[in-house]
């Protein structure tokens, strides 16, 4: 990735830090940034929500309801009033956290979101994990010893990672995999009740852990292997790839030569001389790719019924319910913002010349 | 008893057809200097990689022999080439702001190295020696970040970094050609001082002249990966006999107004797989010259790959 490249990829207040100083001043204009965006993404769902041909007041109400109780419907929800109106009413709730009733669900969106939210994190955590540890670890790898058995590996996994899209591979792996081992579930999440767990946290995995109950946390496990296993595959290439070119131009920099030449030994030299400089483009990929995975787990959830975030948005773009989509919508972009501007604070700490 | 023998040297990078070093021989007594001259591209920085272990992954090298101060690099491990670079020989690069880590304190990077070497009162010596090479302030030079120091500076830091472990060889490969005229100037002040005061051996690769007839006690001429000229300073740079040198030293501009006289220059992909290297740009070329490599002729300290230049300067010596 060349310098331009990264600089058109940094999304948030970074730009104007050259006007003003300050870690407050700073700081309130990352808020600020996230406002602006989150206001944005909330008028364009909602400007989408209002012209898109269907009537959630006829959805809402059922198909069975006559004309009036669509009328009464629509007043109940507010849908009879000017779109302004409207408008300024799903602000206003915003403010208090407030996103509406979900009209599938019938309760509060937030309630929903938070029900499903640590299903989701659950995934992202463990793949993201995984994806940032393992790519740039294969990356090092790779770039060290660019010749070999384990490079052509490499490539393969690489290659067939990017191409291949999710629900292939989520769907090659049940069929293949989960189908042929009883041990591997096809489908579902850690059921607590089953096992006798709290819930705590609401993630299988940690409240398995917390019980300390090794049957539990076999079965934790066992749910997570096939739904992080298409994520890992799907998303390392990129971070692999991306950490072998940057680790390999690293490599070549006379920096790396005069530190041999000064007798540092190898292993210093390369992980923490030319690691810390390849990171940089890593660190602003794996950035990207964090702030997209609340959108991105909508499918593999979807695949493996994973009750998180993506499939509840999946169901409500099903029933159009409205609400909940516009929810989701506004919580995947802060997220995206907010993960951004998180990542832009450790490149520079790993490159002092940012300033 | 000579510090650095090296017997017909030969490296190839990797992937390369031809090789970027042919058969270069030379060697260097304990606390003198060897300047290394020659046109870019002509394979002295591959000469210094060489002794120092440094050649890129690939890179394949051949020699009849290579010692340094009696070890044998030739067979040597991964663990006694780190011994080496951190007591015999140590290098200064071109590139003063290269050679460092541009987001690592230099401090940290400077403990680095004297860790490798594993001695407890090296950074108290390194601070001594910092000021002996022109730092006033060492902590803060050490507490800045590469990228804000001038070149000088860094340059003087890696010569004292160079220098802390007392190595008996410094290799410094074009270490003023980055840097302005007069911190040139004070950095070849430096490694003039430091070279009798430290009884340091040196090998100065430059293609400046100027640089190399200033500092060294011998000089090898490289061309085209082979060594094409060797001797005491004064008899190659004073009375040069192979013609690309007299081209070179011809080439040189003068202060005094006289002409200089431009060496035609080398065509990408020019130099040919057999006979002489500077064949086609020679105006001494003869048919065997295109055909057979030229055999090493003895003369006077050194030697001179050139059978017509050798004739041309005895007719013009009588
Ligand atoms: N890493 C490499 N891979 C392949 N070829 C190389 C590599 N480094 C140098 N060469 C080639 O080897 C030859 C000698 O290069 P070298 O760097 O030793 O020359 P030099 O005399 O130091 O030149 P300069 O004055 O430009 O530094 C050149 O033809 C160069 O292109
Ligand atoms: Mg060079």
């Amino acid at each position: 990735m060349t310098d331009t490249e990264q600089d058109s990829l940094v999304v948030g207040p970074e730009h104007e830090n050259r006007f003003s100083s300050g870690p407050t001043a700073n700081f309130a204009k990352g808020l600020l940034w996230l406002l602006v965006v989150v206001l944005a993404a909330v008028s364009l769902t909602f400007i989408l929500s209002r012209v898109i041909p269907a009537d959630p007041a006829r959805l809402a109400a059922g198909l069975e309801a006559g004309p009036d109780q669509v009328a009464q419907v629509r007043q109940d929800l507010g849908l009879d009033k000017p779109v302004v109106v409207q408008y300024v009413n799903y602000l206003g709730g915003l403010i208090s956290g407030d996103f509406g009733d979900s009209i599938r669900t019938r309760q509060p969106v937030i309630n929903d979101l938070l029900e499903a939210l640590p299903a989701s994190l659950e995934l992202i955590v463990v793949s993201f994990t995984m994806i940032a540890g393992l790519g740039i670890l294969l990356g090092i790898i790779w770039a060290y010893w660019p010749r070999g058995l384990h490079s052509v590996l490499l490539r393969i996994i690489a290659v067939a990672g990017s191409a291949m899209p999710v629900f292939w591979v989520g769907l090659l792996l049940q069929v293949g995999l989960a189908a042929n081992i009883d041990w591997l579930p096809i489908a579902g999440s850690f059921n607590h009740r089953k096992y006798g767990v709290d819930e705590i946290t609401g993630s299988g995995l940690l409240d398995s852990l917390i019980s300390m109950d090794t049957s539990a946390i076999v079965e934790a496990i066992r749910r997570l292997v096939l739904p992080i296993t298409t994520i890992v595959f799907h998303n390392i290439a990129l971070t692999m790839t991306l950490m072998r070119s940057s680790m390999s131009e690293q490599l070549q920099r006379p920096y790396v030569q005069a530190a041999r030449a000064r007798g540092v030994s190898e292993s210093k030299v390369v992980t923490v001389d030319a690691l810390r400089n390849a990171l940089n483009p890593v660190v602003t990929m794996l950035g990207l790719q964090l702030g997209w995975s609340l959108g991105g787990v909508v499918i593999v959830e979807v695949i493996f019924s994973w009750p998180g975030i993506g499939l509840y948005a999946f169901s409500a773009f099903q029933a159009f319910d409205y609400n909940a989509i516009m929810a989701v919508t506004i919580i995947a972009t802060a997220s995206f913002v907010l993960i951004n501007s998180l990542v832009n604070r450790i490149y520079r700490v790993l490159d002092p010349r940012i300033t | 008893m000579s510090l650095l023998k090296v017997d017909d040297l030969t490296v190839y990078y990797a992937g390369e057809q031809s090789p970027a070093l042919k058969g270069a021989s030379f060697e260097l007594d304990h606390g003198r200097t060897l300047g290394v001259v020659g046109e870019s591209g002509s394979g002295k920085t591959t000469v210094a990689l060489a002794l120092g272990g440094l050649l890129p992954s690939g890179a394949k090298m051949k020699a009849s022999r290579i010692e340094l101060g009696g070890h044998d690099l030739l067979d040597i491990s991964k663990r006694k080439w780190l011994h080496l670079r951190r007591s015999e020989v140590a290098f200064v690069f071109q590139s003063p702001v290269d050679s460092w880590n541009p987001t690592r304190v230099l401090r940290v990077q400077v403990k680095d190295a004297l860790q490798a070497a594993g001695r407890s009162d090296d950074y108290s010596r390194l601070v001594s020696v910092l000021q002996r090479v022109g730092i006033d302030d060492p902590d803060r030079a050490l507490g800045s970040y590469p990228h804000q120091l001038s070149g000088g500076m860094l340059q003087r830091i890696s010569i004292a970094v160079a220098l802390v472990h007392e190595p008996a060889l410094l290799i410094a490969d074009e270490p003023t050609s980055a840097l302005d005229s007069t911190v040139q100037a004070e950095i070849l002040e430096i490694l003039h001082e430091l070279r009798t005061e430290a009884n340091l051996s040196l090998v100065i690769i430059s293609h400046d002249l100027s640089v190399v007839s200033r500092l060294a006690d011998e000089v090898v001429v490289m061309y085209g990966g082979r060594v094409v000229e060797r001797g005491e300073t004064e008899d190659v740079l004073g009375l040069p006999v192979h013609p690309y040198t007299r081209g070179l030293l011809a080439s040189v501009p003068k202060l005094e107004g006289e002409t200089r006289t431009p060496l035609p220059a080398m065509a990408f992909g020019e130099i040919a797989d057999q006979g002489c290297v500077f064949a086609t740009r020679c105006d001494l070329r003869e048919e065997t010259c295109l055909r057979t490599d030229p055999l090493p002729i003895e003369h006077k300290s050194g030697f001179v790959a050139c059978g017509p230049g050798m004739e041309k300067w005895s007719k013009e010596r009588s």
